[in-house]
């Protein structure tokens, strides 16, 4: 007996370590409401049953109480680092819940806190604050589950996310219970790509004829297999049609031929926002052709070149420009 | 939505017609709007017109048919309705949570008009219903089968709590503010004056016995089944059943037609009765149904008083209590069948001897010629009971109306009467012979059910009969009914009743499901007393006897509080323990079986660890025990075959676990 109490508080160690909270909510105010109503009309009118009848709603909410802790306590959770995203996209929070319970875990709602959103004297003032991002109707029983929380990358440079509120309502919508995760991870936002204008012709310094070299653009070097973040219209169909390998084509272009994206280049444009969004815009495009390109911005110059490395270098220096 | 309607049924017994109308019309819209996509008011500027003037014209309704004050009927229609006019235009959360709400009160509206353990049975379904519909709009994915398990056991979890709060939570008496005329339903009670001569009008909505006795009132109690009063008699002694007259209002004045208690002037406020005794006292507990009126009902003749409540016993032998009967309340009560009242004198005699002038003038002239031809006036009450013995009265339910002088009427010309036709002109024979007579009426007899021995007075009992004075020996109790119809009192007024007032006509033919039908019944009657006793009039008192019998001392408010805490407390702990509980039990039969085994081997010490196997288990388990070795391996190969093969059986598995018993 002692051994199998010992085995529950070792299970019980185990527990996820977070802290659930639980308050009622708006209907669960209500309905408090109500049974006191009704609880006063059945004093008043000395009806027995109308007491029995409040009384078993008073048990209702507190197993529903218990009913709701339940169904977030044994939920434990992991995070991963979250990858760079683009302004007013989302960041990806890849999440890994793991439902330790022997029951489903239902409806769990995912809300945000903004950093540099103000605290507020009134502590409850703070829920309202809270940014419903995503749901999660459903975690089997002692399953797992990988889950991208999308969170709002507002501007670009580091962005510090905040505090995720994991709630539930579930069962009755009587209580909300939640816990907070705090993310302390510090994300990279890039610029929003955007703009208009083309992309401006490679020069090369020694080497006069433009059109020339442009023509080299399109030069196939050969097949590559597919990595994530590869240019759609450069995969490879028919040879995917082929043998089911997906690869994406390779191109180059002689060596020293080279563009160099420069802050001259968006002058005209007035706001610097804009011209941050252009040069990303830039850096994409060439990427995408397979260009070989480099990045010329008033303190800081990155040498030509070409990968999702360079590519990475040359964006976060967009995104910290200035900061 | 279909819950709602659920609820609402039941209400509309008691409602008028036009709130079931309105109820209906909205619920065909809402379905109309999911069959073939008619509109709903927030579709459509002028639908939503129409609905908004349409719910305040209910409202208006409303006022109309019950007056601006909002009771118990109003306040259900008005709820009634406003719950169909919300289903139409039920779109957000919010909306639907009011109408969950609004159910919640429907159902509680039910209480102030039934009681019984159907309805509440009913209404405990109702709760789970609603709880599914809340929990279907927070998890709209689930089936719903699984969504009503779940509200089930909500419901069925939260059952610990109500019975603590129900039983524990200190009680106050109400009401808190004035209640509406119509707060209760006074089903049924005797009438306070009584009339000769009018023809019981069938299916009155509300039969009673009241101060003044119009004859043909208590013809109309007994068409009602209503209960009255029940007794539980101590030890189960029950007296005779000649004995078992419930003494209740008693009625002196006449006009000829109508009969009406002492006027308040006349009687005196601190009467002296002499009272002797003879034989032992029966003592009794009486559950008495709430009537409105002061009177509480005693076995004839009462000679103490009810201890808990303030009650005094007029001298013509009323015992009534303070205050009117609002609700039902219980009192002990010792009584004797066999008493001298008032045998000395009495100071209402006068009263006894009045009759109109110029009235039953062929009854005066029977009275006089038979009163010459007796010795004395005990001899004359022979006679005239002769007289209705001999004669051809009968004993008749529903009588032929009276006209003109009723009561020379009934005795000389229709003959067909019931318990006040004969206590009436009995009386009138008394009186004209210069007997003092009085009427007194109440209940006469009463079922007992074999199964909890508790006698049941229903409002069928009731009866009248005569009291008449004589020197040295006071009143006596003269029941004219029974020289008639011997049956009234032998066997009691349902021996008088159609069959299919007892018991359904499919029954009737054969004596066995006659019997079964009665056996039934009093059992099903028996679990309905103690239900209306321990849950429908559970109040203070009953608390504070409760909790005493419970072995509380002196139990107060402060008292019930700290144990209420700490009963939650214990409550909470235990729920919070089921819900949480860390391992669940296995779904699975063999791996529930592998636990147990796995349980026993924790017993000496080998418990198996988060990450390992069985086989590595067991490799573990054949180390620490090697005198085990071959059950242990037995048992986890059975266990993997079962599970991962499906080749090995099943008992075979759960027996060599059952019989693995490992010891050190």
């Amino acid at each position: 007996m002692l051994e199998r109490y010992k085995q529950y508080w070792h299970h019980w160690r185990q527990q996820p370590r977070h802290r659930v909270f639980i308050l009622p909510s708006r209907y669960g105010l209500s309905y408090a409401l109500l049974i006191l109503v009704m609880l006063f009309g059945a004093i008043n009118y000395n009806n027995s049953l109308g007491h029995l009848l409040s009384f078993l709603l008073v048990g209702i909410g507190h197993v529903a109480m218990h009913h709701s802790y339940r169904n977030l306590r044994q939920l434990d959770y992991q995070l991963r680092q979250a990858e760079p995203a683009f302004c007013s996209q989302n960041i990806l929070l890849p999440i890994h819940l793991i439902n330790q319970s022997p029951r489903s875990i239902r409806q769990l709602d995912v809300a945000y806190l903004p950093t540099d959103t103000k605290q507020g004297w009134w502590p409850l003032k703070q829920f309202s604050r809270y940014v419903l991002l995503t749901k999660i109707d459903h975690i089997s029983a002692e399953q797992n589950h990988w889950h991208s929380i999308p969170i709002p990358a507002s501007k670009r440079g580091w962005q510090t996310l905040g505090r995720i509120r994991l709630s539930s309502v579930y069962p009755v919508g009587l209580l909300r219970s939640w816990f907070f995760i705090d993310v302390a991870q510090r994300v990279l936002v890039y610029p929003q790509p955007a703009g208009k204008k083309p992309l401006p012709f490679p020069s090369v310094p020694e080497q006069g004829d433009v059109i020339q070299d442009q023509q080299g653009l399109d030069d196939f070097a050969g097949f590559q297999r597919y990595r994530e973040g590869d240019a759609q219209h450069h995969i490879a169909w028919k040879a995917l049609a082929r043998d089911g390998v997906l690869r994406t084509k390779q191109f180059s272009r002689p060596a020293g031929q080279e563009l160099m994206l420069q802050w001259q280049h968006v002058a005209e444009l007035n706001d610097i926002e804009t011209k941050l969004s252009q040069l990303c815009q830039w850096v994409l495009s060439a990427e995408a052709a397979g260009i070989r390109y480099g990045l010329s911005l008033p303190q800081q110059t990155i040498a030509a070149g070409n990968g999702e490395q360079h590519r990475h270098h040359c964006l976060k220096s967009l995104a910290l420009y200035g900061q | 939505m279909a819950t709602l309607t659920v609820i609402a049924i039941p209400h509309f017994f008691y409602q008028p017609l036009w709130v079931a109308a309105i109820f209906w019309l909205m619920l065909g819209w809402r379905v109309m709007h999911s069959w073939k996509g008619w509109r709903l008011p927030a579709d459509n500027r002028a639908l939503k017109l129409l609905h908004s003037s349409s719910a305040v014209l209910t409202i208006l309704l409303v006022f109309y048919s019950y007056g601006i004050t909002i009771g118990r009927d109003a306040g259900v229609a008005l709820l009634t309705t406003m719950a169909a006019f919300k289903i139409v235009e039920i779109r957000s959360l919010r909306d639907y949570y009011l109408s969950c709400f609004m159910g919640f009160f429907l159902i509680i509206t039910h209480f102030f008009f039934q009681q019984s353990i159907v309805i509440v049975l009913l209404m405990l379904l109702n709760v789970i219903l609603l709880i599914s519909c809340m929990i279907t709009v927070n998890d709209p994915v689930n089936t719903t089968a699984c969504r009503l398990k779940q509200s089930g056991v909500i419901v069925l979890q939260a059952v610990p709590m109500m019975l603590l709060l129900f039983i524990l939570f200190p009680r106050i008496s109400g009401p808190i503010w004035g209640l509406p005329n119509d707060a209760m339903d006074i089903p049924d009670s005797l009438p306070d004056t009584m009339t000769l001569g009018e023809v019981p009008r069938q299916n009155s909505a509300i039969t009673g016995m009241s101060d003044n006795i119009t004859i043909g009132n208590i013809s109309q109690l007994i068409q009602s089944d209503a209960i009255a009063f029940r007794v539980r008699f101590e030890n189960n002694q029950i007296p005779q059943r000649q004995h078992l007259y419930w003494r209740g209002p008693v009625l002196w004045h006449t006009d000829g037609k109508r009969w009406l208690p002492l006027k308040n002037h006349q009687k005196n406020p601190n009467p002296e009765l002499q009272i002797h005794v003879a034989g032992e006292s029966t003592r009794y507990r009486i559950t008495l149904e709430p009537h409105d009126r002061r009177w509480l009902f005693a076995l004839d003749f009462p000679t103490d008083y009810p201890s808990n409540m303030q009650s005094r016993l007029t001298e013509d032998g009323e015992l009534n209590s303070l205050d009117p009967i609002k609700q039902r309340i219980q009192y002990r009560l010792s009584s004797h069948t066999s008493y001298l009242f008032n045998p000395q004198s009495d100071s209402n005699l006068q009263y006894g001897l009045t009759l109109p002038n110029d009235s039953h003038p062929r009854t005066v002239r029977l009275a006089h010629q038979l009163f010459e031809n007796s010795k004395n006036e005990q001899h004359y009450i022979e006679t005239v009971l002769n007289f209705f013995r001999t004669e051809n009265f009968r004993y008749s339910l529903s009588p032929p109306a009276l006209r003109g002088d009723t009561v020379d009427q009934f005795l000389f010309e229709t003959r067909q009467g019931f318990c006040e036709h004969y206590a009436a002109s009995f009386t009138v024979l008394m009186r004209a012979a210069g007997i003092p007579a009085r009427i007194v009426t109440g209940y006469q007899g009463g079922e007992v059910n074999p199964v909890d021995q508790v006698l049941t007075v229903r409002q069928r009992d009731a009866h009248a009969w005569t009291e008449v004075w004589l020197p040295q020996q006071g009143w006596i109790r003269v029941d004219p009914t029974s020289v008639v119809s011997s049956a009234r009192v032998d066997s009691g007024i349902q021996e008088l009743l159609p069959a299919e007032r007892r018991s359904p006509k499919v029954l009737a033919n054969s004596d066995r499901l006659q019997a079964l039908w009665q056996s039934a019944r009093n059992n099903w009657e028996a679990l309905n007393s103690a239900w209306e006793l321990w849950v429908v009039s559970y109040g203070p008192e009953r608390q504070l006897d409760l909790l005493k019998k419970l072995g509380m001392q002196q139990p107060d408010w402060q008292k019930m509080i700290y144990w209420l805490a700490m009963g939650i407390a214990l409550v909470f702990i235990w729920i919070a323990w089921t819900t949480l509980r860390l391992k669940a039990a296995p779904q699975d039969k063999a791996q529930r079986s592998y636990q147990e085994f796995c349980n026993k081997l924790a017993r000496t010490g080998i418990t198996r660890l988060p990450h390992e196997g069985p086989q590595e288990f067991a490799l573990r388990a054949e180390q620490a025990l090697p005198q085990y070795q071959q059950q242990i391996a037995t048992i986890t190969r059975l266990y993997l075959h079962l599970r991962y093969r499906g080749d090995a059986v099943e008992d075979d598995f759960f027996r060599t676990v059952k019989q693995f018993h490992p010891h050190h």
